[in-house]
């Protein structure tokens, strides 16, 4: 069975591209609403950019996944109305917020929740699962034997498959605030180009800023060409690749890999071709094999 | 107004949660051995929470468990008869960052309250609304609230409001970071987080180096404090007032606890904000144990780089910790002092404690176990007798000026 692949976008054109890639779920954004995407759109380029994506039998996934104050709370619910009208297929959040209002609309089964690290193990998922959520996305940190144990006790469960992961979301401007300590005039707001080096090592961490915080992401790029039919295999159906910092190749090339090795093909020597083509690159498979302490 | 705030303090130990408690605490929170974030405090056994528990009665206080791990699958074998445990052994509440806690506690304990960490990063009414369903009974806000969005939100919760008012911040939303987890394989949110927010890093833009050799990027935020906020909380009915800080010394508690207690007691007298000159003095007597420098955090609106630490993280308390009381005779005006940092002959210092408030004196002599004269005290822990002419209780503490 086909398992679903779900990417952003940075331009209109490559929709088109990521489907031919083999993308079954687009995911789109505004700037009010969402933070960690690649690009964002007002509401005249989602109307069109939804209606397009169903046109061609593309899925949409919105991103509403900021953490928000009160104050914000009826511009996020006129915005789920708006979405709703659209027909939107999944919500993607992080604040219970979107939950209390998303029941309102009526809109709960349509729901996947990813608050980026809460969702660590199947008791959590299932007692949002009961609420009516479609799905959740599964901590990102967990190895690929964690995974599958989730996978296997929930349903609809997500993962991230391929780039950059998320380690950190602050609501402080963090990058603005250190140039204004230093005295130095950069524009740092929505760059794609902004690395940090910690003192003692050398891998480079992407750092994003803007209007709504900083992110900062892993020094590796996750790629999970040879745990993919695993994970499949272990009721994990949908499948995230993280368009952030990637050139818009590596990502083709990523989603369509995937296909091959959904087709047959072997996962080995597409691993191996990928890490040849962009040896460049800090591939990892991230925290498949990697277990993390509880203690000191 | 809500004269009856309570102040909440930390507990990485017993002896620190009685610290607590005798210097004003209302409740103490701590963690046991298992589910708890903060592993390298020392936390309880099922015998030391109910030690903790029986203490906290006899003073009309209570005791929160921190069951705020982010739990992994294999983490939540032997919850149910945990959570049974601390409901049978008196504890008031738990302190939760996971939704099958939340339920399980209301299955199996359910006098106990459920009170939801600061990990779930609450900040609006909606979210709340979402978790009172689920049986949450109190809501602590996440750090990222100003103190019009505090007020607002303890104004129009249905679930009590708990707001830091002192401490360490995490730099990012808690409870959704895992720098610690790439950066030395420790998870931060089952209590191992190595505070690599707090490292040294350098900044690159379009890989040339922007950042400053002498002055590198750091995600290192000066502690809370929220003296100036205080009279705002109580106003808008916030119900409890946090301070962080489970790996603080006992002399800290002790300091912070006092002077949040003498700064709510003095609100509530008044039924008003006091003046900046009473609110510096509070600033003053925190700044005697507080060794990091102190911001307002998020309440006067989102933080600059003036909140933030970039060099040396320290900022140094003013006044040092020298000693505890053990014993004193009345009829000598002579202290028994357990040791805890150098003094001699001829230092001032003063004594504090939950009836005593910065009283002076000056060293005269230090007499040994030995009953021998000495002229510094400069061993660890060890005994010595000091005349002290007024009276001293057991367990309060002596500084220098």
């Amino acid at each position: 069975m086909m398992k679903n692949i779900i990417c952003a976008i940075k331009e209109e054109k490559e929709i088109k591209l990521l489907q031919e890639a083999g993308c079954n779920i687009i995911m789109l954004a505004d700037d009010a609403h969402a933070t960690r995407f690649p690009a964002y759109f007002n509401r005249e380029q989602l109307t069109r950019l939804i209606k397009s994506c169903h046109e061609a039998g593309l899925q949409v996934m919105i991103g509403v996944n900021r953490i928000y104050q009160d104050e914000e709370i009826a511009s996020l619910q006129a915005y789920l109305q708006f979405l709703k009208d659209l027909a939107v297929d999944f919500y993607y959040y992080n604040d219970p917020a979107v939950y209390t209002l998303a029941k309102d609309l009526d809109i709960i089964e349509r729901l996947v929740y990813n608050p980026d690290t809460l969702c660590a193990n199947s008791y959590d998922i299932n007692v949002w699962l009961n609420k009516g959520i479609f799905g959740c996305v599964i901590a990102k940190e967990l190895t690929l034997e964690q995974l599958e144990e989730i996978g296997s006790k929930t349903r609809n469960s997500m993962v991230m498959l391929h780039g950059y992961l998320n380690m950190s979301y602050s609501k402080r401007l963090l990058l603005r605030d250190y140039l204004e300590e230093i005295n130095e005039d950069v524009e740092v707001n929505n760059c794609f180009d902004l690395r940090l080096k910690e003192a003692t090592r050398n891998d480079y961490m992407p750092v994003y800023q803007d209007e709504q915080g900083t992110c900062i992401y892993t020094p590796y790029i996750q790629e999970s060409f040879e745990e993919y039919l695993a994970l499949g295999s272990k009721n994990i159906d949908y499948f995230i690749v993280e368009r952030m910092f990637l050139p818009f190749e590596m990502v083709y090339d990523a989603i369509a890999n995937y296909r091959l090795i959904e087709k047959g093909e072997d996962a080995k020597l597409i691993k191996k071709a990928y890490e040849d083509k962009y040896h460049d690159y800090p591939l990892s498979t991230g925290y498949m094999y990697q277990k993390t302490s509880m203690v000191k | 107004m809500n004269k009856k705030i309570e102040l909440l303090a930390p507990a990485g130990d017993l002896e620190r949660a009685k610290t607590a408690i005798r210097f004003g605490a209302d409740a103490v929170y701590l963690g046991g051995k298992r589910f708890s974030l903060r592993s390298r405090a020392s936390n309880f056994e099922i015998e030391d929470i109910a030690e903790a528990c029986a203490f906290a009665k006899a003073y009309g206080a209570h005791v929160h468990v921190t069951v705020n791990m982010i739990p992994h699958e294999e983490d939540l074998e032997g919850i149910e008869e945990y959570l049974k445990t601390l409901e049978k052994i008196g504890v008031t509440a738990i302190i939760v960052a996971s939704v099958a806690i939340i339920e399980i506690a209301k299955k199996v304990a359910p006098k106990l309250e459920v009170h939801l960490s600061t990990q779930m990063s609450t900040t609006n009414l909606a979210a709340i609304e979402f978790y009172k369903n689920l049986g949450v009974d109190r809501v602590v806000l996440a750090r990222e609230c100003n103190i019009e969005q505090v007020k607002y939100l303890a104004q129009n919760s249905p679930l009590s409001i708990e707001a830091f008012i002192h401490g360490g911040m995490c730099v990012n939303y808690s409870g959704r970071c895992t720098l610690s987890n790439q950066m030395t394989f420790r998870d931060a949110n089952r209590g191992g987080c190595a505070q690599s927010c707090r490292w040294k890093y350098h900044l690159y833009k379009d890989g040339k180096e922007i950042s400053h050799e002498d002055c590198l990027f750091s995600m290192s935020s000066k502690d809370l404090m929220a003296v100036d906020y205080v009279y705002d909380m109580i106003a808008s009915n916030v119900a409890s007032l946090k301070i962080e800080g489970r790996m603080k010394t006992n002399y800290y508690i002790a300091t912070v606890v006092k002077t949040y207690r003498m700064l709510i007691d003095e609100i509530a007298k008044e039924g008003a904000n006091l003046s900046p000159e009473r609110l510096a003095y509070y600033r003053k007597e925190i700044a005697k144990a507080e060794n990091r420098p102190c911001a307002d955090g998020f309440y006067g609106g989102l933080p600059t780089h003036k909140t933030h630490l970039y060099g040396v993280n320290g900022a140094g308390v003013t006044h040092d910790f020298v000693g505890v009381v053990l014993a004193y005779d009345e009829t000598k005006k002579l202290a028994r002092i357990q040791s805890r940092n150098v003094f001699k002959i001829d230092d001032e210092l003063e004594v504090f404690g939950p009836h005593i408030n910065n009283v002076p004196f000056k060293v005269e002599r230090i007499i040994d176990q030995d009953g021998i004269d000495i002229n510094i005290s400069n061993r660890p822990m060890a005994e010595v007798f000091v005349p002290i002419d007024f009276k001293v209780e057991p367990l309060d503490m002596i500084r220098r000026r």
